[in-house]
């Protein structure tokens, strides 16, 4: 599986950074499935 | 104040001050997107400055004509949405919701041609529930809107958006905050 990488920007410092998602973050990314898309 | 028109070159301390007063919104921070990115998150950009929010996402692209998803902090509860949406090439009416789901899940959208949203936020800040009114386009396909609240009376401080099941690449995430009174 390829990597999943994710932003995470701290308003407050102004600092982002970007990193491969977590094993856990990945299983929190909602799926396609259900989604009213294009027929 | 009302409209002023300026002709010299120097502005008052007094005109300046109440123009920026008057404003309806202020920058508070953005976020540039990068190649193939999963997820978006924004840290420390609510604060009691501010009770309502805009979250503007443009110039970027999209791996798959889709949506995006959006949670408040670390929240996976408590949120209602319902999307009306248009088919561009029949005029037809649909609808979907979310009845105490994990996310917000059918905000703006976008494909390899272009993506985005816009999304308002009233009170994530406050220890109450947080409405949510968005809208975008998927494409060339439906216009959609899409409105909801966070049933949950608690104070956020970031979010984080996730482009579903896709990736979103360049562009920026802009928050504003409406200047209260």
């Amino acid at each position: 599986m390829e990597p999943k990488y994710g932003i995470f920007h701290d308003a407050e410092t102004n600092e982002t950074i970007t990193r491969e998602l977590t094993d856990e973050e990945i299983a929190a990314l909602p799926s396609a499935t259900g989604d009213p898309i294009p027929e | 104040m009302a409209v002023k028109t300026f002709t010299s070159e120097v502005l008052t301390s007094g005109d300046t001050n109440t123009y920026l007063a008057n404003a309806m919104s202020n920058y508070i921070t953005s976020s540039t997107v990068g190649t193939a990115v999963s997820s978006v998150a924004i840290s420390n950009c609510f604060s009691s400055t501010y009770d309502n929010y805009r979250i503007v996402y443009s110039g970027g692209t999209q791996s798959t004509n889709q949506r995006f998803s959006m949670v408040l902090g670390a929240s996976v509860a408590g949120y209602y949405e319902g999307l009306t949406y248009v088919t561009y090439s029949t005029g037809a009416q649909g609808s979907a919701s979310t009845n105490n789901g994990a996310n917000w899940t059918y905000i703006g959208g976008g494909n390899t041609q272009s993506t985005g949203f816009t999304i308002d936020l009233q009170n994530p800040f406050l220890a109450q529930y947080t409405q949510m009114n968005a809208f975008g386009s998927l494409q060339t396909t439906q216009a959609t809107w899409d409105q909801g609240i966070h049933a949950v009376a608690t104070s956020y401080t970031g979010f984080t958006i996730t482009p579903v099941g896709s990736t979103i690449t360049g562009g920026t995430i802009t928050v504003y905050g409406y200047r209260k009174a």
